[in-house]
């Protein structure tokens, strides 16, 4: 009988991933709308959508347009709140296998505290991702420096026993410095990134084409400058690093994880189709099973 | 956001649109209501990269092909896309040739609903096309309730089942010629452009009328299954998204 192939990744202390393919924050929402159709169970990790303390409405469309080979938009952040997501979403995650990590946006260092501590209360929660890319209100991306990210990180650790991530825009200048501040105050892993800032302009009406101004652009478009954000703080740090960018197939995550990161997070390719983060997986799964390996560890070796 | 097996069966070219004449198992359709959609990848590559929405403009179950069908989908159950080239996945779209399978998601979203007291329907196609509204027709027809389908652009009469009145509007003073046919129908269900949707809730407004009207919402819908927030419009509730809580509103909710 031919061992399982074995895709375990360790992500931090006490989350050890199934397998390599996350979905990232907003990828496929909180899960539950879609999780009587699609076996969730069988991916490594969920981050859900950004959660702020109240309720957001997000910012008026056009909240979202085409790009080549990618997607520019702007949300606003759209999502319940803590409470809400506490007594709704919370408890159906409780009931799954797959560890859920709640992406949580606060404007400030003390929110980003009094979320963690609410969301840390609650069951079903694997860990916490903390978004310091897109932020509600905006503001924070400008001031996104090494002392900032330390203070926000420094913030939350106390507050919450969970493993924790920062997740940092792949286009911040000085991410590698962002990085170590966010390990030295005490994050256990680093997320990067978040999409590089964009924007897309409508001719006729003279104006930008998203209704805020400038938007994220993320998709297949942006993959090669993701990549190269990952490869740079994967040598500059210890912690592990999830990279996100521009991933739809298989080979794409396996480039990620050759250049160092421990794990993968998909997002604007379930967009297109759902199904995607299930499709890497299989398709990781092939590629190691061709070469005759039994463990994503023997294959990177 | 089932993932939709069908392939192009044939294909007819009209004015103004292709229509791509698909077959689908059976059982895939039951269910499907008028107004709703599937989402179409466009492009074999990564770019256009995101898939584009198409309401079901007709549905047929196995054996009740709709007129103008091809005689090999008389025995098959099926759908038909109005593809009216207006950009790069609608213009890749309607140059899928026939035997291609279709990479779809759906039937997504909410569809219309005809009250059990409705004996007259009047259908309204605005500027951009009949969207689903042939679909209703077919479905009304088969609940013995009568149609009158008003165009702004012309659509082929030979597409049109011969119980279905099909009058064309002018681009201007379209109301004045819409408004007694408010009167005659019972329920009005319309297709149009996001873009337009305020003046219509005002017409409606002008008519003092208390009849329902229902309109299947045309816009940009990004991913079709309500994930990414992309695709809101006000409503009196407000944002709403028109893949997942529409694309069908009642124009009440709209301001209507």
């Amino acid at each position: 009988m031919t061992e399982p192939l074995d895709l375990s990744v360790p992500l931090a202390s006490g989350l050890t991933l199934a397998n390599p393919v996350m979905v990232a924050a907003g990828g496929l929402g909180f899960g539950g709308e879609l999780a009587h159709r699609l076996d969730l169970d069988r991916l490594g990790g969920l981050v859900t959508p950004s959660i702020t303390l109240g309720a957001r409405r997000g910012y008026p469309p056009p909240r979202l347009v085409e790009a080549v080979a990618g997607v520019l938009s702007s949300t606003g952040l759209p999502n319940p709140g803590l409470a809400a997501v506490v007594r709704g979403q919370a408890p159906v995650w409780a009931t799954w296998r797959l560890p859920v990590l709640a992406s949580l946006a606060g404007a400030t260092a003390d929110e980003f505290g009094e979320l963690a501590e609410g969301l840390a209360a609650a069951p079903g929660v694997a860990g916490l991702e903390l978004n310091l890319a897109d932020q509600p209100a905006g503001g924070l991306l400008d001031r996104l420096v090494p002392a900032e990210v330390g203070a926000i990180v420094a913030a939350v650790r106390p507050r919450a026993a969970l493993p924790l991530l920062a997740k940092l825009p792949s286009g911040a200048a000085g991410l590698v410095d962002l990085a170590r501040a966010a390990v030295e105050a005490g994050a256990d892993a680093l997320t990067i990134g978040h999409g590089l800032p964009g924007l897309a302009w409508d001719r006729t009406r003279r104006r930008p084409r998203l209704a805020v101004g400038g938007g994220t652009l993320s998709g297949p478009a942006i993959r090669p400058l993701a990549l190269r954000a990952v490869a740079e703080v994967v040598a500059a740090v210890s912690a592990p690093v999830v990279g996100c960018g521009g991933i739809s197939r298989g080979a794409d995550a396996l480039e990620y994880l050759q250049a160092g990161a421990v794990a993968v997070q998909v997002c604007t390719a379930c967009l297109v189709t759902p199904r995607a983060p299930w499709t890497i997986l299989e398709e990781i799964a092939q590629t190691l099973a061709a070469a005759q390996v039994r463990s994503l560890n023997d294959w990177l070796e | 956001m089932e993932e939709l097996s069908a392939g192009v069966v044939a294909r007819t070219e009209h004015a103004q649109a292709t229509l791509l004449w698909l077959a689908c198992a059976a059982p895939a359709l039951q269910g499907v209501q008028p107004g709703q959609f599937v989402m179409v990848r466009c492009a074999e590559g990564q770019d256009p990269l995101l898939r584009r929405a198409y309401s079901l403009h007709r549905i047929w179950p196995s054996g009740a092909a709709p007129p103008g069908a091809p005689s090999e989908l008389r025995d098959q159950a099926g759908l038909a896309l109005w593809v009216r080239p207006a950009g790069r996945g609608s213009a890749w779209l309607a140059r899928r040739p026939v035997a291609t399978p279709l990479d779809l998601l759906g039937p997504l979203g909410h569809g219309f609903a005809l009250d059990a007291d409705t004996r007259h329907l009047l259908l309204l196609a605005l500027a951009t096309g009949p969207g689903p509204l042939l679909a209703l027709a077919d479905w009304a027809l088969a609940r013995e309730v009568s149609v009158t389908l008003l165009a702004q652009t012309p659509y082929p009469a030979e597409l049109v089942p011969p119980e279905v009145e099909l009058i064309s509007l002018p681009a201007a003073g379209w109301e004045a010629r819409a408004a007694p046919l408010v009167a005659w129908a019972d329920q009005v269900c319309l297709s149009g452009p996001l873009a337009g949707v305020s003046e219509l809730a005002a017409w409606r407004r002008r008519l003092g009328t208390r009849k329902r009207f229902q309109i299947a919402l045309e816009g940009d819908v990004a991913c079709g299954t309500g994930i990414c927030m992309g695709c809101v419009a006000e409503t009196r509730h407000g944002w709403r998204r028109l893949c997942r809580d529409g694309p069908v509103f009642d124009l009440r909710e709209l301001g209507g």
